[in-house]
């Protein structure tokens, strides 16, 4: 994390420009230029400029934003429960459609959900998600004109508005990961369909739903539960370019924004946010297989 | 090397040496091709390819050319995929956005895979300090997921076409360097890679003669998956505004403009670019899971 962090500070130096020329103005003197680099604390050696701006990361305080004159924190924390609502509901709407289906199909492999479950996945191989998002946005939001095309309304302002407002944008997040999930889940279920415990179960009688809630899920989402971990990382950057597609502020419009406007206390601010978050999903997923499967922790 | 001992029958000796001579690329494509998705993957790429260079040059419009008269005209026999707010023939400028992504997919795949394959069979065959080292570097550039990377190295090199590539090419080598180390774990404990060593081979040869060539179909069903990877993600930068600049016709940018026109009338904007990219993304995967299938000796059938 610490590597990491270096690289975000070091990558963000490396880009063309000086922001203190810029900011200053075009006919500024050089002692101008001097003192607008202080203050934009660019000042001082490359190795000085990191310690300051990882000590003062730590404590909630990521410098002000070049661009806007606001503090960095500020926007992020406006940012933040936008794109956090939108990545819980995509994660969500991922686990509640691409479990199920998965289990279906794993349980009877050529029927009508297994047949499904692979026309699903290829259409999400083929389709992106930000084309999905286009797609829904043109044929639910204007064709059908159902829920509203771009914006967001917080849920506890309107929660039956918002929803409106959540429904297109979390179906373009949550789909592919579905779709992977799925196909998980099915190769997991039938793997342990065929396993000697399932057979036992099956032989001294207990009902099918049974065998399937006790013996089959427990034992098939093993293996899942790391995959659906990994997974946070590229679910919250789709999340990001959905974000754009729908018009809904958040992460993914201020990103862009701070890149081609070479705003580098938040670029380097997001970043560290994002890589944080991504690390910490990992070991979670590390931490999360040790309890599902107490086989792991003698190790 | 074998087929060099006298004791060996000749018919045999001939048969080796026959099998030397398919290389092992060689051996993979002619298997791929016997696969029937492995054809449809083949045949729609040739086409997409033959199309983005045919349709172009052949068209009577330019990509940039504003014809009189013609604003968002659904399509016709004269405009199959219809004209743009400019009055613009989209059939040429999805075809030639097609032509960017293909160049930009295959571009990255060329700058990710040797880069990150030479890091993983150097970290794969060493092991030690070199592994630690190049592992480590690895893993910083993976807590960069997915198009993140892409993000960082564009707002240092600019936006454009040919960054991009390089952006998608510097994002695809940790998943190549961590499968080659994997594959080269593997190979590393045979015997026969023993034998080499044993006969004073170098570790160039070693690693490049010897061991390679069998670490390549999962690097091969890598580079398919990648290169999907890369048309994608080359589709949402340009679709952010992040790529080329709007003469130049990209998918995502064809996307990007037609968001500004979804209005229930204009439906050839959106959907002839999506259909042109899912043709290539399909037939990618389909590639990829035909050189899985090719390559399992497992499989019956073949």
């Amino acid at each position: 994390m610490l590597l990491a962090s270096i690289t975000i500070f070091l990558v963000i130096r490396l880009i063309p420009g000086d922001p203190a020329v810029q900011r200053a103005g075009e006919d500024a003197t050089p002692e101008q230029v001097e003192e607008t680099r202080r203050q934009l604390g660019l000042g001082g050696s490359l190795h000085e400029q990191y310690f300051d701006w990882l000590a003062n990361a730590l404590q909630g305080d990521f410098g002000r934003s070049f661009t806007r004159t606001l503090p960095v924190s500020d926007l992020l924390k406006q940012a933040v429960v936008p794109t956090l609502e939108l990545a819980v509901a995509g994660y969500l709407f991922a686990l509640i459609v691409g479990v199920p289906l998965g289990l279906f199909a794993g349980l009877r492999p050529g029927g009508p959900a297994d047949y499904f479950a692979t026309l699903f996945t290829i259409g999400t191989l083929g389709i992106p998600n930000f084309i999905l998002g286009l797609l829904l946005l043109w044929i639910v939001g204007v064709q059908l004109d159902w829920v509203p095309v771009s914006g967001r309304v917080g849920v506890g302002e309107d929660p039956i508005g918002a929803m409106k407002f959540l429904v297109l944008p979390t179906i373009a997040v949550g789909s592919s990961l579905a779709a992977v999930l799925a196909r998980f889940v099915r190769a997991s279920v039938q793997e342990v369909m065929n396993q000697d415990y399932v057979r036992t179960a099956r032989a001294k009688g207990l009902h099918d739903r049974q065998v399937v809630l006790r013996h089959v899920l427990r034992n098939a989402l093993i293996p899942v539960i790391t995959v659906a971990a990994l997974q946070v990382g590229g679910l919250i950057s789709g999340a990001l370019v959905i974000e754009i597609v729908f018009s809904r502020p958040g992460f993914g419009g201020l990103i862009v924004g701070a890149v081609t406007g070479r705003d580098f206390p938040l670029v380097q601010a997001m970043l560290l946010v994002l890589v944080v978050v991504f690390i910490t999903a990992n070991t979670l997923a590390d931490i999360l297989y040790g309890f599902a499967d107490p086989r792991i922790r003698v190790h | 090397m074998a087929a060099s001992g006298p004791a060996f029958p000749r018919t045999m000796r001939q048969r080796i040496q026959e099998r030397r001579k398919r290389s092992q690329l060689f051996d993979v494509s002619y298997r791929v091709l016997r696969e029937r998705r492995g054809q449809i993957a083949v045949t729609i790429i040739v086409l997409l390819i033959v199309s983005a260079f045919l349709v172009p040059a052949v068209s009577e419009f330019d990509f940039k050319q504003q014809i009189r008269d013609e604003r968002l005209k659904a399509p016709t026999w004269t405009h199959p995929f219809g004209t743009d707010e400019l009055s613009r023939d989209l059939l040429v400028r999805t075809t030639m956005g097609l032509r960017v992504s293909l160049w930009v997919s295959g571009l990255a795949v060329a700058i990710g895979a040797p880069i990150g394959i030479a890091i993983g069979y150097a970290a794969g065959y060493f092991g030690g300090w070199t592994e630690a080292v190049l592992m480590r570097l690895i893993d910083t550039m993976l807590a960069f997921p997915g198009i993140l990377t892409a993000i960082i190295v564009l707002s240092v090199l600019g936006t454009g076409t040919r960054e991009v590539a390089l952006a998608l090419g510097i994002g695809a080598i940790p998943v190549f360097a961590r499968l080659a180390r994997g594959q080269m774990l593997q190979e590393k404990e045979r015997d026969y890679v023993m034998a080499a060593r044993a006969l004073g081979a170098s570790p160039l040869r070693v690693v490049l003669r010897h061991a390679a060539p069998n670490t390549l179909p999962p690097l091969l069903v890598q580079a398919a998956l990648v290169m999907a990877f890369a048309v994608i993600a080359e589709a949402t930068l340009n679709f952010l505004g992040l790529g080329a600049s709007p003469p130049t016709p990209t998918i995502g940018i064809l996307l990007a403009e037609g968001r500004r026109w979804l209005t229930s009338e204009v439906w050839w904007y959106l959907v002839f670019p999506t259909g042109m990219l899912s043709l290539i993304l399909i037939s990618l995967n389909f590639l990829a899971d035909a050189i899985v299938e090719a390559t399992n000796p497992y499989s019956i059938n073949r």
